[in-house]
């Protein structure tokens, strides 16, 4: 088809409104007519800044007298509430309202003013006083729009225009100022809550957070109401007076706030330990105050959802599921490993796991949230992985080290817990193989968030950083189209890459083309034999990149890792997030999924550990350990749910497993159950027809488990067999490597937030006391942080 | 209405109350007017079951929320886009952007109030309210082809304009 900027295929192509067919074809020309190109590339910058133009457009949401006037079936004008709003609206009301129509009741009221800047002394935190102010991120304006919106109500309007409201209730008596009056008692002074719609204005403007969290406490409406209300009014409460102690650590004496901030000192994070807190608090502040108010206390987010959860991979599921729904955070369901008696099963044979994904999205629900991550969002092995182990260099020639240590349990004194540990080999920068990268980016509407495209922008800014003219990038966005946006460009032209980053703008729906296919092309087209050569996808789990089927996305994905294009995913942002299916993805295209919630993760990931998320080392590193059932009674896998491998595939260099990086750990934990010790799994019936297995003469030696290894050279077909047997020195926990007991604490505090069957009577305490033994030296500060986070969801689990 | 109707209704309020206001408003040049409208809009989608709708939701509000504000328009016999809501003022998405985008980006929306109606109308609904040709057709009753014309020349006169009028009115 000829080019003519009159016909208007051409706009509906630059909006992503094409069949397939007609795409293919202009696709086609596109590609030679660089008139074209710049034809669609301007077309699209101007609807990006179009859209932008009229998403930023103020606009009046219902008011909260409307809105659950909705719910209650019965309409409310604006009429009365425009008055009010004529009265009121130059003042800045501190505080905002929410109704119940029908019975009309006042249900609560939320002292906003805590976060109005005027109140707040700057000590020492402009940038949680500037977030609050309204001047650093699209939340920001959302809470002006808030405020604005609020100041449509303050009490004195609101007894005006309801008469019917009595004066035995608390608030007509309060003034307009009533920052830190305590919210809890209000309510519980309100019996007849019917249908309490705690709304908080703020969250008008988010649909995607506000469904995430509103799903579940839907139902629950009609259950406990009170309860409901208290508890989400208490997490925002929380969340304030978080900010506000950041900002102002000693309320001053005639402060009306001192009282509430003691109590929060006791209820909400605590205040005693500024060096951690303000990593918790600068988390939250990076986040928007709109999220915090998504806090589900520990129930699944979409539990009264769809609940995307599938036992299986199912084709189809976070792929392309609904566009527009708006809560769609997807989590496939993970059932612990359970003990397994040694008699009848004598091996344990999984896949390495790289990903560190799981962590930082604990993090960003713990921090930026304010809620306990659902169960299926936990991966233990990931959290485990995250942090990096003192362990050896392997030796000249191999690829990677192992590294065995056993000691007591600390969370059951009867058993053991044995740590496998792996390290891949570093390489240094300057001797770091050549790279033929593809960025492929997500730049659909959706990403149009602070902590979306513009921190996938500065990732890949950092990670270009890094690059030298041994490297290639290119670039590839999907949304409402796919484009080559730089085609391969040596890393050492870092202004051109840099530019072509700066340009992206997010916009559009994300009904993209063939984005993924198009980067594995350019990819493939720019192959480097021998060195490394990856798509790195980054999106906020908007999927569509042009393959809608989940199976045939991994079907192409693992082809085109065979070809030796591997894949590492990147999630950003929330409320829409595919964690199963970004994991799922690096895990069949030979790469690593990682989570980045804020800059500094960014930096962990693309340059602190560049050469390990770039350079793989080994690939299909699978594990197989048997025990020695003279030695133990029964084992169970802490972790690695999802990577458990057939025993016969171990020696099958047909099956997948996974890959490890320059300088990455990979660390496993076993619980066993010595020999002679009850275990509380299930045994099964003596079998009829055959003898169980007989000890043979190995298993006097006094061995406790043989570890084997099997891994393929990255370009290699067939793999190599490493194997080691352990023995039991008999240490006690105490004894242990500093590593042994930080791990044994990630692990707990994993096994508290899935709430694992086998957590015993493991504390939340317990767990932080073993994180904080195993901190170390901690140059980075991430194990410390480590214990802030188990501190914060202690806190959560306990409201 | 029982509570298992709530969580779908809220979805869709979340999802679409502004976008619903910021297309009644225009349509009504009444902000207040427009929330009327909008709330109307959902105390009727509560009286719908979520499976009649399944897959056009965004269409069935915005053909609600359409014929009922062109109808008031009609009885009331309103101007349309009498108020012109104030500007976004220290907008933070405006913060990031850098001066020469906001401005361009300002001039955009300026220059759309001066299109045509029923250009400015699927121009909204596209990239406003974020519905795809096949869901404005639905709305507003053109065909898909009329809808994409009508973007199409509301896009390319927007661009001509940009382009000719330098640095803006």
């Amino acid at each position: 088809m000829p080019f003519d900027p009159d016909n208007p295929i051409w706009t509906a192509y630059a909006l992503g409104e094409l069949s397939d067919d007609e795409r293919t074809e202009i696709e086609q020309t596109l590609e030679h007519s660089a008139e074209a190109r710049q034809y669609i590339d301007e077309l699209r910058q101007m609807t990006t800044l179009l859209s932008r133009g009229l998403l930023s457009e103020p606009a009046v949401g219902l008011t909260e007298i409307q809105r659950v006037a909705v719910f209650a079936g019965q309409p409310v004008t604006s009429a009365a509430v425009e008055l009010a709003s004529k009265h009121e609206s130059s003042r800045r009301s501190h505080a905002h309202l929410w109704f119940q129509a029908g019975a009309i009741a006042l249900v609560t009221l939320v002292a906003v003013g805590l976060m109005l800047p005027e109140m707040q002394p700057s000590r020492g935190s402009g940038r949680h006083v500037a977030v609050l102010d309204g001047e650093a991120d699209i939340q920001s304006q959302k809470q002006t729009e808030l405020k604005s919106e609020s100041s449509e109500f303050s009490t004195k309007t609101w007894t005006e225009q309801a008469p019917g409201y009595t004066s035995s209730g608390p608030q007509p008596a309060l003034p307009a100022s009533t920052e830190g009056v305590n919210d809890e008692t209000r309510e519980k002074a309100l019996p007849e809550i019917k249908n309490p719609r705690p709304h908080v204005a703020y969250t008008v403007a988010k649909p995607r957070y506000s469904a995430e969290s509103e799903a579940q406490p839907q139902s629950d409406t009609p259950v406990e109401p009170a309860n409901e209300t208290k508890a989400r009014t208490q997490s925002l409460e929380t969340t304030l007076k978080k900010l506000s102690q950041a900002s102002r650590p000693v309320p001053a004496p005639n402060d009306p706030l001192g009282e509430t901030d003691a109590e929060s000192t006791t209820r909400g994070i605590r205040v005693g330990e500024p060096t951690n807190l303000n990593i918790l608090v600068d988390r939250a502040a990076s986040a928007s105050v709109a999220d915090s108010r998504s806090r589900s206390l520990g129930t699944h987010p979409l539990a009264a959802d769809e609940a995307p959860v599938s036992l299986a991979p199912l084709p189809d599921s976070g792929i392309n599921d609904r566009p527009t729904h708006p809560n769609t955070e997807g989590y496939d369901e993970i059932v612990d490993n359970s003990f397994l008696h040694v008699t009848d099963n004598p091996l344990s044979t999984f896949s390495i796991d790289v990903d560190t994904a799981s962590y930082s999205n604990i993090r960003r629900f713990l921090t930026q949230n304010q809620q306990l991550p659902p169960k299926g969002a936990v991966r233990i092995e990931e959290m485990i992985n995250y942090f990096r182990y003192e362990y050896p260099q392997p030796v000249e020639g191999q690829p990677f080290s192992t590294h065995v240590e056993v000691a007591g349990c600390p969370w059951n004194a009867d058993h053991r817990l044995v740590k496998i540990g792996l390290k891949g080999r570093e390489i240094k920068t300057d001797q770091r193989p050549k790279s033929n990268l593809v960025f492929l980016l997500d730049v659909s509407g959706s990403m149009n968030e602070p902590n979306k495209l513009p921190l996938v922008k500065e990732a890949m800014r950092m990670l270009t950083g890094q690059l030298t003219e041994n490297d290639r990038v290119a670039i590839v966005v999907y949304a409402g189209g796919s484009g080559l946006v730089l085609p391969s460009t040596t890393g050492n032209n870092k202004e051109t890459i840099i530019a072509a980053l700066d340009r992206l703008e997010a916009g559009g729906s994300t009904n993209g083309a063939q984005g993924i296919q198009l980067a594995y092309e350019i990819a493939r087209q720019n192959l480097i034999k021998g060195a490394t050569n990856r798509v790195i996808l980054a999106t906020d789990g908007d999927f569509n990149v042009g393959i809608t089927d989940r199976t045939q996305l991994i079907q192409l994905i693992q082809q085109e890792a065979k070809s030796g294009v591997f894949l590492t995913t990147v999630g950003f942002g929330m409320g829409n997030l595919k964690d199963g299916t970004l994991e799922q993805l690096a895990d069949k295209g030979n790469g690593n999924y990682a989570y980045i919630d804020d800059q500094r993760e960014a930096r962990k990931v693309f340059v602190e550990e560049m050469s390990g998320t770039l350079v793989t080392i080994a690939k299909d590193v699978k594990i197989q350990i048997e025990f020695n059932p003279q030695q133990v009674e029964a084992f169970r896998l802490i972790g690695y749910e999802n990577r458990i491998l057939a025993h016969e595939d171990f020696n099958d260099d047909k099956k997948d497993a996974g890959e490890i990086g320059a300088g990455h750990t990979v660390t496993a934990l076993y619980e066993l159950v010595p020999k002679g010790k009850a275990v509380e799994a299930p045994a099964t019936d003596p079998l009829k027809y055959q003898q169980k297995l007989a000890p043979t003469e190995a298993a006097g030696n006094g061995e406790l488990l043989t570890l084997k290894l099997r891994y393929k050279l990255p370009d290699a077909d067939t793999s190599t067999l490493m194997q080691n047997a352990v023995k039991d020195a008999g240490l006690r926990y105490g004894q242990a490597s500093r590593d042994f007991r930080f791990a044994a604490g990630v692990a707990l505090f994993g096994m508290l937030l899935r709430d694992s069957p086998h957590k015993g009577t493991a504390s939340w305490d317990a767990a932080v006391e073993l994180a904080q033994e195993g901190v170390g030296s901690d140059l980075e500060g991430y194990r410390i942080e480590l214990v802030e986070l188990i501190r914060a969801a202690k806190q959560l689990a306990q409201r | 209405m029982d509570s298992t109707d709530n969580a779908w209704i809220q979805k869709a309020v979340d999802r679409y109350e502004r976008p619903l206001i910021h297309y009644a408003s225009r349509l009504l040049g009444d902000a207040s007017g427009a929330r009327d409208v909008v709330q109307e809009t959902f105390l009727r989608l509560c009286r719908q079951s979520p499976a009649d709708l399944d897959g056009h939701l965004a269409q069935w509000l915005f053909t609600v929320c359409r014929n009922r504000a062109l109808e008031i328009r009609r009885k009331e016999m309103r101007m349309q886009v009498t108020a012109q809501l104030e500007p976004a003022s220290n907008g933070a998405i405006a913060g990031r952007l850098d001066i020469e985008q906001q401005e361009t980006q300002e001039r955009i929306v300026k220059l759309l109030s001066r299109l045509p109606e029923n250009q400015q109308e699927v121009v909204r609904l596209k990239f406003q309210a974020g519905l795809s040709y096949r869901e404005i057709s639905g709305v507003t009753q053109l065909s898909v082809s009329n809808v994409g014309y009508l973007l199409h020349t509301a896009l390319a006169s927007l661009r001509r304009q940009l382009t000719t009028e330098g640095a803006g009115p």
